[in-house]
């Protein structure tokens, strides 16, 4: 088989290309000995490689070092029969550096130019059949959205690729032809371009506008998260409701009891928040999509460097509120080793997916009538908070950190290039987000599965003499709690909530499942969020008063509990010492921290 | 000739400070030396900046624009 290397810089459009080849069965495999991963798919009788985005051949991330060790032959994939460039074709003037230098590898490759369907826009048209003999390589435009329908061109790229002779390759590319292809070509796209992308950004990179506008943007993101989503919950908890129905229906058989109490509690309190995590998803992929996530990280540049940061880490950050797994991963992009080392230390403090479906629970229970955008709005201010306490823990690590961890010649530099506004394909935008929160649900499922039976098995046995399952409290978990009432006594929660916090190590959203196991045995039949607002603990005080939600809000804020979190760290960082570091501080200061919360608030007569 | 830094208007590269990675980086962002260049504006707290180069705009600190030569008399033609 052989193998095919897509190549190309940031934004040229080469994801999209690999999907519509691949038709998007691609996996991701991880590169052995280091921490990147790359996709892998299959286009008729060739192995594609997606890699990450380069501009020459002249690495300085880790990625583009991986990128340029893939291409000379010098990683397991073995030995790369051809290469597709792909090029963004608003930007052949640039780009067409990196082919300057595929050149000289003596390798077969075409070049793909995307965005046709942006130039057709400004009325714009150019001349291939010219741009392949003054490159010397095929070349073809292509609208990448309609690449995988048009299976007469895959044929004519396929062709291309491997009956091109290998000797056409070597001349170098005919700059003067070139120079005449782009001559008036350029001229009318600068002139396009003038029209809405640079009088966009006038606006959106306005010294003071633009920051006004990012924070309305940021804004509307985080609560969009409950109002785009609400209709898709109430789809969810119907369909839930119509199935737990269906099963109380059927005639008693063994697993009944566990179905209806621990495996459709513990499943439909996660999966209500699946639309939520959805949307997230979604809405970051659309201003990636969009062009604005490079121009929101400028604008947080200066203030990003005040702790140690540039503006480049701003995807990895924002990723962090997706997911702090992936973002892990995205750091390795930032050039600088302190920098990395420090964006890679505040990441599990950022309100990641798993949070939402906790945090949702706080929020709810704070204002049970209030409307969502109020809601909305105690979010965003949770996310705040977490902001907030993540800049102080990247101003102390910032503070500690020696200035020595530098990569010489890469230190603190910016240089981004600000891609043209596009308008997003809604389709892609929302398969990638399908995708990503397809992933979580199966990473988290299983956990959920498992612990909602464990939790379900302690809190069923022993049976009593008549063989009834036991009050919760003379159940195997009731007593386990009486242990773990001191420990959490003094944070405002009971053995219940403990329960629910020593579960969320497996993944935090696992500490909603499990008090709806939790509550939904003790009180059958009710509301999940009313049995939670009544529940008091053993002096009779209320379980959920406004001191113990916010103890355990900047609990869930600092605490590190997401043991996966934790092993990828290690991996990226190759340091188990700084994973293990970052659990320990996180948890005890969250510890600490709540409990101080919950004591203050207390005193204050809250 | 003046640094890239204190462009307020249109001008030509004719230089880097340092020789290094760096520069063919720049120079694959369209920043290289003969090219016209034009400041375009600058974020909150002074930095970025923001330049044109060709049809698309490339930002950079202030003191990575220190490092690059700009001639602006040179270009007048190219100016805003």
């Amino acid at each position: 088989m052989k193998n095919i290397i897509l190549l190309g810089a940031p934004n040229a459009g080469k994801s999209s290309v690999f999907n519509a080849l691949t038709h998007l069965k691609a996996k991701t495999v991880n590169y052995p000995g280091s921490t990147v991963d790359f996709l892998i798919g299959s286009w008729n009788q060739a192995k594609v490689i997606d890699t990450p985005g380069i501009y020459c051949l002249d690495p300085l991330s880790d990625d583009e070092k991986l990128t340029c060790q893939i291409l000379q032959g010098k990683s397991p994939i073995g030995n790369i029969d051809s290469f597709i460039v792909v090029v963004d074709v608003t930007q052949i003037k640039r780009q067409i550096a990196l082919v300057h230098q595929l050149k000289k590898m003596n390798k077969p490759f075409v070049v793909i130019f995307t965005m046709k369907d942006f130039i057709e826009r400004l009325d714009l048209k150019i001349d291939t059949q010219a741009l392949s003999r003054a490159i010397g390589v095929p070349t073809f435009l292509v609208t990448s959205a309609h690449l995988s329908k048009d299976q007469e061109l895959q044929k004519d790229i396929w062709t291309a690729l491997n009956s091109w002779p290998a000797e056409s390759v070597k001349n170098d590319v005919d700059e003067r032809l070139l120079g005449q292809i782009l001559e008036g070509y350029q001229k009318g796209l600068s002139q396009g371009v003038e029209h809405w992308s640079l009088r966009m950004d006038r606006w959106l990179l306005h010294p003071i506008l633009g920051v006004l506008f990012f924070m309305v943007i940021m804004l509307g993101l985080f609560s969009s998260i409950f109002w785009v989503a609400d209709p898709m919950i109430g789809w969810i908890e119907a369909g839930i409701e119509l199935l737990a129905e269906s099963i109380h229906q059927l005639p008693d058989f063994w697993s009944k009891g566990f179905l209806t109490s621990a495996v459709l509690p513990g499943f439909g309190a996660f999966l209500v928040f699946i639309p939520q995590i959805f949307t997230l998803f979604l809405l970051m992929q659309f201003l990636e999509a969009s062009g604005y996530l490079a121009r929101a990280a400028l604008m947080l540049d200066a203030l990003l460097m005040k702790f140690g940061m540039s503006g480049r880490a701003f995807v990895p950050l924002l990723s962090g509120f997706a997911c702090a797994i992936p973002a892990s991963m995205a750091a390795r992009n930032l050039s600088n080793a302190r920098e990395r080392r420090i964006v890679r230390w505040v990441l599990p403090l950022l309100t990641c997916s798993a949070r939402i479906p906790v945090f949702v629970i706080f929020v709810s229970l704070m204002l049970p009538e209030g409307s969502a955008l109020a809601r909305g709005l105690v979010l965003f201010g949770f996310y705040i908070l977490s902001l907030l306490v993540a800049a102080f823990a990247a101003w102390v690590i910032h503070r500690l950190l020696s200035q020595e961890l530098e990569d010489g010649v890469s230190s603190s530099w910016l240089m981004l290039d600000l891609p043209w506004y596009r308008r997003p394909s809604i389709g892609a935008v929302a398969w990638q987000a399908g995708v990503r929160s397809w992933q979580f649900v199966t990473r988290a499922g299983p956990v959920i599965f498992i612990l909602s039976l464990m939790i379900w098995l302690l809190s069923s046995y022993p049976k009593t003499e008549s063989g009834e399952a036991p009050e919760l409290a003379s159940s195997y978990i009731g007593q386990a709690g009486l242990i773990l009432d001191p420990v959490f006594e003094p944070m405002g929660g009971d053995w219940r909530t403990g329960v629910g916090i020593l579960a969320a190590f497996a993944a935090r959203e696992v500490f909603v499942s499990t008090l709806a196991t939790l509550f939904g045995m003790e009180e059958e039949g009710g509301a999940f969020l009313e049995t939670l607002k009544g529940a008091t603990r053993k002096d009779g005080q209320l379980l959920f008063s406004v001191p113990s939600i916010w103890a355990l809000v900047i609990f869930f804020i600092i605490a590190l509990q997401c043991l996966s979190t934790v092993a990828v760290q290690a991996s990226e960082t190759r340091s188990w010492s700084f994973a293990l570091l970052q659990l320990g501080v996180f948890n005890l200061a969250a510890y600490i921290l709540a409990i101080l919360v919950y004591q203050s608030l207390s005193i204050l007569g809250f | 000739m003046k640094r890239l830094s204190e462009l307020r208007g249109a001008a030509v590269v004719v230089g880097f400070e340092q020789n290094s990675a760096l520069v063919r980086r720049l120079e694959s962002l369209g920043i290289c030396k003969g090219e016209k260049i034009e400041f375009w504006g600058k974020l909150p707290w002074g930095s970025p900046l923001i330049f044109k180069v060709q049809t698309h705009l490339v930002s950079l600190r202030y003191k990575e624009a220190e490092g690059i030569y700009v001639d602006a008399h040179h270009s007048s033609e190219a100016a805003v």
